[in-house]
């Protein structure tokens, strides 16, 4: 028991306490209006030391689960995850967040008379680990906001919702790719529009990568080229490649690394 | 306005952690020399938590489930909690099937017992398991690939790796998941002990990721 007692003052000091990890439901707007989607995020507040888990949580984990209940007529978007990082413990890769992060969803009220109130609620299943423990987490998310005839930006989260939306994974507009799988390898090419280099791709299904694997992007005359090992847990040979790339700008005045999404039929020569 | 809770039975999890070991820069990564469905089984020889040494040549003429196990994880309490895995562990003994945990976290990481622990918490969960192996070192997890836990393999009679992965394929820290979860590992077993083929044969593993000892040597 002594034991005990000493390894939880000494843990404390070196991460921070789980309650610090916690989850709200935020909104863009500070007003809804009939007929006019806006955003909305649920906001994990990951404190130093720990990550959550992107929507293919990677070797370990387990993803983030958000489940809204919206009054009759309401229409809510999937999740959109921000582009996540590559979590490497040891040789066991998770892919996920280790900074507070927004995970957002479009939401369409109806366009009819709503009321005076909306009451926005849900819950969210979370889990949070460190280098060295796991905690399971469950969150009420609940959220009223008035009707209004026109619906003014929340100046409080104007500043996250902004930098949330732009890192957001982009369609990969002007990007071409081929795939082919030749014995456990995939080998992935890129045509790139403007130049980029590519550094990661974060496979959207697990059982398709191997996660623990180094990806080495390299680059082509018209492009990049990788060779991605595929898991050894694939039930069958993938047919499609969907991922989030991360991606370089050319420009090297421009440090600006962004994530594009891609989806790429894999052919088997 | 908002309310967010962390559940108490995960706060009763950090009790237990040991000091988080500092990691080296000049760390190797893992290297997995994972075992392949269909291939034999990488022998091995490890001591249990009895302190008898096993192997898996003891076991030939038998079918063998190895199950890595961390008994701080959520993802294994989940299964241990319900009930789950002792039911399936009831479900090799009862068809002649050898269970084995594994613990192939290292000494002072999360998960890592002696024997005399080994033994205390397979009696709190009521293990039905014919023993639990002590793989410290971690060498026998990165020749079977296990990634975390819980992992699950299933070796057949002639020595050849039959099922490789997760328990189910609801990869969550919620029981009431387990009520619509379809169990990889009873269904292999189901299958293998009929003598038909295995359908999933192998599925992504789900769980804690396992803290194996830094490698010293390849």
């Amino acid at each position: 028991m002594i034991a005990c007692a000493l390894t939880v003052a000494l843990t404390r000091q070196a991460v921070a306490k789980p309650e610090d990890n916690h989850a709200r439901l935020i909104s863009e707007v500070t007003a809804i209006t009939p007929g006019r989607p806006f955003w909305v995020g649920i906001y994990l507040q990951t404190a130093r030391g720990w990550h959550t888990y992107w929507r293919n949580p990677g070797d370990s984990g387990s993803p983030t689960d958000v489940q809204l209940k919206l009054p009759a007529g309401w229409k809510a978007s999937p999740v959109y995850w921000p582009a996540p990082v590559r979590i490497d413990l040891a040789g066991t890769v998770s892919y996920g967040y280790e900074k507070p992060t927004l995970l957002l969803m479009r939401l369409t009220p109806p366009d009819k008379p709503l009321g005076r109130h909306v009451d926005l609620r849900g819950r969210v299943r979370w889990l949070t680990c460190t280098a060295e423990v796991c905690v399971p987490a469950k969150g009420d998310l609940s959220l009223t906001l008035p009707v209004a005839k026109t619906n003014a930006g929340d100046h409080s989260w104007k500043e996250l919702f902004a930098r949330s939306l732009s890192s957001l994974p982009k369609p990969s507009k002007g990007w071409a790719g081929t795939a082919s799988l030749e014995k456990g390898t995939i080998r992935l090419h890129l045509k790139c529009p403007g130049g980029e280099s590519a550094s990661y791709l974060f496979p959207i299904e697990s059982g398709v990568l191997d996660q623990s694997r180094p990806q080495l992007f390299h680059r082509s005359p018209d492009g990049l080229d990788a060779e991605l090992t595929v898991s050894e847990y694939a039930q069958h040979p993938p047919s499609r490649l969907r991922g989030v790339l991360l991606t370089n700008s050319a420009n090297p005045t421009e440090s600006h690394q962004s994530a594009i999404t891609i989806d790429i039929p894999i052919t088997n020569p | 306005m908002v309310k967010s809770l962390v559940t108490a039975a995960a706060l009763a999890a950090l009790c237990i952690v040991a000091v988080p070991s500092l990691v080296s820069a000049s760390l190797r990564p893992v290297h997995y020399a994972a075992a392949s469905v269909g291939k034999p089984a990488p022998s091995w020889t490890l001591t249990d938590t009895k302190g008898s040494p096993r192997s898996l040549s003891d076991y030939a003429g038998k079918f063998v489930v190895l199950e890595w196990t961390n008994n701080q994880c959520p993802f294994v309490k989940k299964h241990y909690r319900t009930g789950n895995m002792q039911s399936l562990q009831k479900y090799a003994k009862e068809n002649g099937v050898v269970w084995l945990s594994v613990v192939s976290s290292a000494p002072g990481a999360p998960g890592y017992v002696t024997p005399e622990e080994g033994n205390k918490i397979m009696k709190e969960q009521h293990s039905l398991a014919t023993a639990e192996l002590l793989d410290s070192d971690g060498k026998v997890g990165r020749a079977y690939g296990a990634r975390c836990t819980p992992d699950m393999m299933i070796i057949d009679p002639k020595g050849t790796l039959i099922y490789s992965g997760g328990v189910d394929d609801k990869p969550t820290t919620d029981d009431d998941d387990l009520k619509t979860a379809h169990n990889y590992v009873k269904a292999a077993l189901q299958e293998a002990l009929a003598g038909k083929p295995v359908t999933t044969s192998t599925s992504q593993p789900y769980g804690c990721g396992i803290k194996y000892a830094h490698e010293t040597s390849l």
